[in-house]
């Protein structure tokens, strides 16, 4: 299913903007529901909104879980950049598998 | 009360010749001690002298003014702003006195097209802020589009989250200069909250606030001042304003400063311990309007 980050919060902000759509996220996934989440009519989005919404996931799910059930769309190079970069980083800290791991081989 | 009965009556601090990240010490000096607490129950600013002021200055300066009246409660009165200066018709020009006087104070001042003039900006506004006031105005300037200015757009959506979850305050002082024949802009904003280094000190104690500085830009290092704090937005200034763009960021907060730059050898970076104390944080970034990374663009994503 398409789930559209605006029909959740006015913008795509604050760590409470991204607390709004990890509740939506969650439970869905938590079911092994198959979403896209877009960003259309978002021009930037920052750490703040990306950790809370995205990589606090980490803490419930296994990043192979959110990769392959999750999608992104309407998106730009900067929201893409950020969700990589954040997820590449704590995937790694928290000792999981690495994002681009098959790219490093 | 015991306190504010010792404190002097009045203090009168002359601003300087050349206003500018170097000087500000020369304010902060004049009117608060090493607690920031203020020298005097009646504050005095001399603007006879200032010959030059540049946007971190006006920004501090207000961040002062700001601090001095709301967090302590001191008058603050300007004298000879009508001094006939280069500085003082930049600060008229800009608003300043606009702001704090209720007037101008010369005939004919008016805004220039290269400044965006000063403004607090509270978190609820700064959104807005972001993307229309700043964006269409450097857009317009520029001869841009405005998701040309993403990658800067999401610096100071980081900024104003910083003020929001770590300072104690909900509200940033912005001033923005264009500066065409450079093909940059400067852009300053403070806030008169804990200052980073506050934070930082949370989870390493015995850190100096140089030290906590640079430790707050390393991606991942957090003072979970909020539950889901992951640490990466003072990362992301130096990634996208100096790495990217090879601009400049410069931090200070309490007694701390920061340098970013780009050089030959690539980013490089440096703190100091300042001789006075800073209420709060002020972060300048200077970006080239030349080399923008085109980040506001669609792509597809791809894990």
């Amino acid at each position: 299913m398409v789930i559209r980050a605006l029909d959740l919060v006015r913008q795509c902000y604050s760590q409470d903007d991204g607390q709004k759509v990890f509740d939506v996220l969650l439970p869905r996934l938590q079911r092994g529901e198959r979403i896209e989440l877009s960003f259309e009519g978002v021009p930037t989005v920052p750490s703040s909104f990306i950790n809370t919404a995205l990589i606090h996931l980490l803490d419930m799910l296994p990043f192979e879980t959110i990769k392959s059930n999750l999608r992104f769309v309407d998106t730009t190079r900067q929201i893409n950049e950020m969700i990589r970069s954040r997820f590449d980083f704590e995937v790694n800290r928290r000792h999981l598998q690495p994002v681009r791991q098959h790219e490093r081989m | 009360m015991i306190f504010s009965s010792l404190l002097p009556t009045s203090v009168t601090v002359p601003l300087p010749y050349s206003f500018n990240a170097k000087s500000i010490h020369v304010l902060l000096e004049g009117t608060l001690d090493e607690h920031l607490n203020p020298t005097a129950d009646k504050v005095v600013l001399d603007f006879s002298k200032l010959n030059f002021a540049d946007p971190t200055a006006i920004t501090v300066l207000s961040n002062v003014v700001e601090y001095l009246k709301h967090k302590h409660g001191v008058k603050v009165y300007f004298r000879n702003y009508r001094y006939p200066t280069e500085g003082n018709k930049f600060l008229d020009d800009s608003g300043f006195f606009l702001r704090y006087v209720g007037e101008n104070a010369f005939k004919g001042a008016k805004l220039r097209a290269t400044t965006l003039p000063l403004e607090m900006v509270s978190y609820d506004r700064s959104f807005p802020w972001i993307h229309n006031t700043f964006a269409e105005w450097i857009a317009l300037r520029v001869g841009l589009s405005t998701e040309s200015f993403a990658s800067i757009n999401v610096c100071l959506q980081e900024i104003f989250n910083n003020i929001s979850d770590h300072s104690g305050e909900k509200i940033g002082c912005v001033f923005t200069q264009h500066y065409p024949q450079k093909g940059e802009v400067m852009l300053t904003i403070s806030d008169f909250g804990v200052g980073i280094p506050f934070n930082v000190r949370k989870v390493e104690p015995k850190i100096s606030d140089a030290q906590a500085l640079e430790r707050a830009v390393v991606e991942g290092f957090t003072t979970k001042s909020t539950k889901k704090n992951q640490g990466a937005g003072l990362n992301i200034l130096t990634k996208y304003v100096v790495a990217n763009n090879r601009g400049k960021v410069f931090l200070q907060s309490l007694k701390g400063s920061f340098n970013c730059i780009h050089a030959a050898s690539g980013v490089r970076m440096s703190s100091r311990t300042e001789r006075v104390t800073y209420p709060g944080t002020l972060i300048q970034i200077t970006f080239r309007t030349g080399s923008l990374d085109p980040i506001g663009r669609k792509e597809e994503f791809e894990w």
